[in-house]
């Protein structure tokens, strides 16, 4: 048992700190695994700093960090209240990308993933997240949401699922 | 550099590649659908493996129309001992984004965030293989085809860099580093618009370096590679901003044209009236504490602010950008 400083901060991180993590880290870490097999590696640089920086917002969310994740919003700040150590550390996993060659990326990629996983695990969830593109992945998700909406809904904050997989008319 | 044509032929070639890799057929694939929202007007294969791009963890993209109401809710199907990643798509919807036309005057986050979508989407039809069709719903594809479809992406990036270099210009003195992230994206933006003019409309931004490979884009990839190490602490990335804004001054296409910058309000975002100021937050969690000019939200149909690509806003509602309490738009004016 831990205290919690901030209860809604502590919501933020539980619920759309997972929602980040089913909806893009899993699938953009895929992507580098596949990417690296085929010796894409201009394409696992643009990945791999896609999920840092999404680790990034998840590691700020208890901190100071916008609860709602929009990187398309050009004033989002993936590093607010971060440490410039944190922010460094994250950054260079980026930067150590750029240098990969077949001998060396799969030592680079551990790397990565220990960061991702070390992310993870900050989100408080005792077994691993549920991976959206399994099968059971899309209601496992649903099954986090259900949990946290009701909690998200009373505290007045925006909804978790992406409103594009809500009906439409649904409450934006 | 040259351009790309993605003829039916190869795109067909690309499918049929994948597919016998994986000891499956289109047949089999096109049973895979789900039938929940009635028999499907169109079923078209898509993606990334049609581009080219794909790899041995690659999914398979289905776009499916049906006549139905829809939701984005991924459904994925391992049936054939791969991923399939079907979308499905409403056919009142479908129509509507080949006449849907570009994003001018006031332009809000969700016509943004709707329209850039719908582009991907059309993007995502125009290079795909009919795997089945009904109802003459094969013809639409012909209408993703057309040209204005190149013109309408190319567009939309050259925007996409002022927008975000407009940000990069703003952020620099409080955030450098997110400057730099945002300069860097402008960057990325110039580089696939550049693409997009040359056949390369595919929207997957991290599929850029394989964009600018395939076109034989060497200048492209050298000013990809001169910016894609990010810098890592406030001194480095004052540094790097220059250089991004050199690049950015030289790499830009500015026609004739006036480029307005627009602010409004994020939603969760609320004022509250103090003594000699307000007190601006966002879902009751971040605030700042600005001066008595700052802007009211008298009308969430229209901008806080407005003014020219090469202004700075005035000091509250700058300061009102750098919290994170509002969304950019650019829209274009005749000079």
């Amino acid at each position: 048992m831990s205290e919690i400083p901030s209860m809604v901060r502590h919501v933020a991180l539980r619920s759309y700190g997972a929602l980040r993590f089913i909806n893009a880290i899993q699938g953009s870490m895929e992507d580098i695994e596949g990417a690296i097999s085929h010796e894409q590696f201009g394409t696992v640089v643009l990945h791999a700093r896609s999920v840092v920086l999404s680790c990034l917002w998840v590691r700020s969310l208890t901190l100071e960090g916008e609860i709602e994740f929009d990187a398309d919003s050009v004033s989002f700040d993936f590093f607010a209240g971060l440490s410039p150590d944190a922010i460094a550390q994250g950054l260079s996993i980026v930067n150590d990308s750029i240098q990969i060659q077949t001998g060396t990326a799969a030592a680079w990629f551990d790397g990565l993933r220990e960061y991702v996983n070390e992310t993870e695990r900050l989100l408080g969830y005792k077994a691993p997240l549920p991976l959206l593109r399994s099968p059971g992945g899309p209601l496992g998700f649903l099954g986090i949401a259900r949990q946290w909406s009701p909690v998200l809904d009373e505290l007045g904050l925006p909804l978790l699922l992406p409103p594009e997989w809500l009906p439409s008319g649904s409450k934006p | 550099m040259r351009e790309q044509q993605l003829t039916d032929e190869l795109l067909n070639e690309r499918l049929d590649a994948f597919l016998i890799a994986r000891r499956t057929t289109r047949e089999k694939v096109v049973s895979d659908v789900a039938d929940a929202f009635g028999p499907p007007l169109l079923v078209v294969a898509t993606g990334s493996v049609l581009q080219g791009f794909s790899n041995p963890q690659s999914d398979l993209d289905l776009n499916v129309v049906v006549d139905y109401s829809v939701t984005r809710l991924p459904l994925p199907s391992h049936r054939h001992g791969f991923l399939i990643d079907a979308t499905y798509f409403d056919a009142i919807e479908v129509k509507a984004w080949v006449s849907r036309p570009s994003l001018t005057g006031e332009i809000t986050r969700d016509q943004w965030r709707r329209y850039s979508t719908e582009l991907k989407y059309c993007t995502r039809f125009r290079d795909s293989v009919v795997l089945s069709a009904r109802d003459s719903w094969d013809g639409w594809i012909s209408e993703f085809r057309k040209p204005g479809l190149v013109s309408r992406v190319t567009e939309w990036w050259r925007l996409e860099s002022l927008r975000r270099w407009c940000a990069g210009r703003w952020l620099a003195d409080v955030k450098p580093l997110l400057a730099a992230q945002r300069r860097f994206e402008a960057i990325l933006a110039t580089l696939e618009s550049r693409a997009a003019t040359r056949g390369q409309v595919y929207f997957g931004p991290k599929w850029l370096p394989e964009k600018l490979r395939v076109l034989n884009d060497h200048e492209g990839l050298e000013v990809l590679h001169a910016f894609q190490k990010a810098p890592v602490t406030e001194p480095e990335a004052r540094e790097y901003n220059s250089r991004c804004e050199a690049c950015l001054i030289q790499c830009s296409e500015r026609p004739n044209e006036r480029a307005v910058v627009q602010l409004w309000y994020l939603p969760g975002v609320r004022v509250r009236e103090l003594d000699a100021g307000v007190l601006v937050s966002r879902w009751n969690l971040r605030a700042v504490e600005l001066g008595p000019a700052t802007p009211r939200i008298p009308d969430r149909h229209r901008p806080i602010w407005e003014g020219e690509f090469d202004t700075t806003p005035p000091a509250d509602v700058l300061r009102l950008f750098i919290s994170d309490m509002t969304w950019l738009s650019i829209t274009t004016k005749p000079a």
